[in-house]
């Protein structure tokens, strides 16, 4: 090495080391500069029906959302969570923004503590980015991060018993297994395939210890008992939500080689080309890397990654396979919980090549946050009317007027910005008894108000245009009595 | 031969480097300018006013002139009328001509492939000046006597901008063929800037394992 060459090594090798210095410091300053972007997607007044479901579930009080839950397919943690920032933040105006800020907060947290982690196990600074920079980029977080749903909360809680199993496994310290105890608890509380992906990480962790440290098999017995008692309350719903699922006609669709391909694309896809095949290419190329790596130096931590891998790739496959054997009851989304492992597996498994790779990685991925990012606010700003319906509706609509829909299956939703009171289906109208104006949402290829009732009831129908709420487009007609 | 590659272990790895580099300009020309990533970008009909222009035969034939959009026409789909399918080795001849009257496109498609009313998509993957008018043409040979249409849109409904006039045996109709325009097109610049750094990623992870064969980072040994 020439003396130019050594003095450039020299100076990088400094930067590096006062970046090392102040990794915590630069850690939460990318956390903080991610929660910005997920915060800034946040100032939209759209919500789709899951999101209605939990807007309209915590307007009950705490025993109503326990029971509303029980009759529907969630567990109810995220929900009674919803419910006290709703307490908590008594707005009108921006109930919804509290609530997109609720599902931030795990977030954020997964990625701070993921992070820190990271450089802990590593003492490289660029995987703890790199962790950081999957799991807000590489990944559908844009998406789920401010949806008002509990997938976020089901992320954190199963990262961190993953995280904290691999803690107990190692040091064997009581803090570690009441933490990893803790967490798998809450995950199965919160998404009923958290849970799944919580049981995977006790089997995963009982299968190490019988083959390499058997003197944890009584604290990881305990720990699972422990764990098992606090969720044996729910266990019981559980088992009568699945048989209801299993045995209804439920909404999810036939799993085929389509569908599995689908779970890719949901997981990693942009609208660009091929943007699944490359990111899922560096997942496997990182995989390959973390085995050739492993089988140098048989590290623990090596073993952890691949253990990360088959969490979210084993609670997708349990999905399929009772899907298969018996009614569909998986879709592409109940995974995510388990995606923040998956990153975890990305980033131990890139921390064994040079420092200057990992560089081109994290450039890489920034490079696919943009587009994420642009993606992201398309999706949350831009592919929908919901401003201009609700300018619209606040002008004219008055008490005495009815907002007439044709597709039924959007009730929820238009309840959330319509009066429920006001908003009748098209089919329910009482054409004799009308005293005001009629708002008609007529989404297409559904039913349309017929020439012959407009004639009867000597009714005039203006188009008033193209609106929509979110991801519903329909054209807004204007319906009164003729002069 | 290991020998003589330890030996030559740097011009071992300048010769790799060097290939691999070529390997990533020929990926990125590939991707632009020559084009082999495209996004489809559609202009079809919607579903209402359809009726059939025809019968269709070897002699009589539709030819619907358009003008295209984009400058690569990636894959187009017709729709076809029929009542049922008497003949099952009839042929639907398919051709674009541009405005010389000079065939730049030809093939041939089973009637069994259509299905009555619906669209059918076949593979076109050709480059068209954008604004200069083109036509394409439809004729079929059958021995059976049904008649076979090709879908128009009654004229007072929205026909894809594209279409210009439809005729039918060499005489103008009022109306507009049903028909899916598939345009590839050239990736923008975000999209470009995803598939050259990730290009550039792969690139140089290719250079990470040159510089960790084992081959060529092996000291000959001393005799």
């Amino acid at each position: 090495m020439n003396n130019k060459t050594a003095k450039v090594c020299l100076t990088a090798h400094n930067i590096y080391e006062k970046l090392n210095i102040h990794a915590k410091a630069v850690i939460t300053a990318a956390t903080l500069f991610m929660t910005v972007l997920f915060v800034s997607l946040c100032f939209n007044n759209n919500v789709h029906t899951d999101e209605a479901f939990s807007m309209q579930l915590i307007q009950n009080d705490y025993a109503g959302v326990i029971s509303g839950t029980m009759g529907s397919q969630h567990p109810p943690l995220y929900y009674l969570i919803a419910k006290t920032a709703a307490l908590l933040f008594p707005t009108e105006t921006y109930k919804l923004q509290v609530q997109k800020f609720v599902t931030i907060v795990p977030v954020t947290l997964t990625l701070l503590l993921g992070s820190f982690w990271v450089q802990k196990k590593t003492n490289k600074l660029l995987s703890s980015l790199l962790f950081g920079a999957a799991l807000s980029f590489l990944i559908c977080t844009m998406e789920y991060a401010v949806q008002v749903r509990m997938y976020s909360w089901g992320l954190f809680f199963v990262t961190m018993c993953g995280l904290e199993a691999y803690d107990a496994y190692i040091s064997g310290k009581l803090r570690h297994w009441f933490w990893f105890g803790l967490f798998g608890v809450a995950a199965a509380y919160t998404h009923n395939y958290a849970f799944v992906s919580a049981v995977i990480i006790c089997g995963l962790l009982f299968l190490m210890i019988v083959f390499y440290k058997r003197e944890h098999i009584r604290p990881w017995l305990i720990t699972v008992i422990l764990m098992f008692a606090a969720y044996l309350p729910w266990f019981f719903v559980l088992i009568s939500q699945f048989l209801g699922t299993a045995t209804s006609d439920y909404w999810i669709p036939e799993i085929t080689g389509e569908t599995i391909l689908g779970y890719f694309t949901w997981a990693f896809g942009l609208d660009t080309a091929y943007s699944t095949v490359m990111i899922l290419l560096l997942f496997i190329l990182g995989g390959v890397v973390g085995l050739i790596d492993l089988c140098r130096r048989k590290d623990e931590l090596g073993v952890f990654s691949i253990l990360c891998w088959l969490v979210p790739t084993l609670t997708a496959s349990a999905g399929v396979i009772v899907s298969l054997l018996t009614s569909p009851i998986y879709y592409n989304r109940y995974v995510y919980p388990a995606m923040g492992l998956l990153c975890i597996f990305f980033a131990l498994s890139w921390s064994r090549v040079e420092d200057w790779y990992q560089l081109v990685l994290l450039l890489f991925c920034c490079v696919i946050g943009v587009e994420r990012y642009k993606e992201a606010i398309d999706l949350e700003y831009l592919s929908t009317n919901t401003d201009i319906t609700m300018a619209y509706l606040e002008e004219n609509l008055t008490e005495d007027d009815i907002v007439v829909y044709n597709w039924s299956v959007y009730r929820l939703i238009y309840e959330y910005y319509v009066d429920g009171d006001q908003l009748v289906y098209i089919e329910d109208v009482d054409w004799d008894s009308l005293s005001g104006d009629i708002y008609f949402f007529y989404t297409y290829n559904c039913e349309q108000i017929s020439q012959s009732t407009l004639d009867t009831y000597g009714l005039i129908m203006e188009d008033m245009g193209e609106m929509g709420v979110e991801q519903n487009v329909f054209v807004m007609y204007h319906v009164y009595k003729a002069e | 031969m290991k020998r003589w590659i330890a030996e030559h272990a740097v011009l071992c790895r300048r010769i790799l480097y060097l290939i691999t580099a070529m390997l990533c300009v020929v990926c990125m020309l590939l991707i632009w300018p020559v084009g082999i990533i495209r996004t489809a970008v559609e202009s079809h009909n919607g579903a209402d006013g359809r009726i059939s222009v025809g019968p269709l035969s070897s002699e009589l034939c539709t030819e619907q002139y358009f003008v295209p959009q984009f400058s690569y026409l990636q894959e187009m789909a017709i729709a076809l009328s029929y009542n049922e399918i008497q003949d099952e080795n009839a042929t639907v001849y398919f051709s674009i001509r541009n405005s010389a009257e000079e065939d730049i496109f030809t093939t041939e498609l089973s009637i069994l492939e259509f299905s009555s009313g619906g669209f059918y998509q076949f593979p076109v993957g050709i480059s068209l000046k954008r604004g200069q008018t083109y036509s394409w043409v439809v004729c079929i040979e059958s021995n059976a006597t049904e008649e076979i249409g090709l879908l128009a849109t009654s004229p007072d409904v929205i026909t894809p901008v594209e279409n210009s006039v439809l005729c039918y045996n060499g005489e103008v109709t009022s109306s507009a063929a049903v028909v899916d325009y598939v345009y590839g097109i050239i990736p923008g610049k975000s999209d470009l800037m995803i598939y050259y750094s990730f290009i550039l990623t792969v690139f140089l992870l290719m250079v990470l394992g040159i510089r960790h064969l084992p081959a060529i980072n092996r000291q000959p040994q001393k005799r």
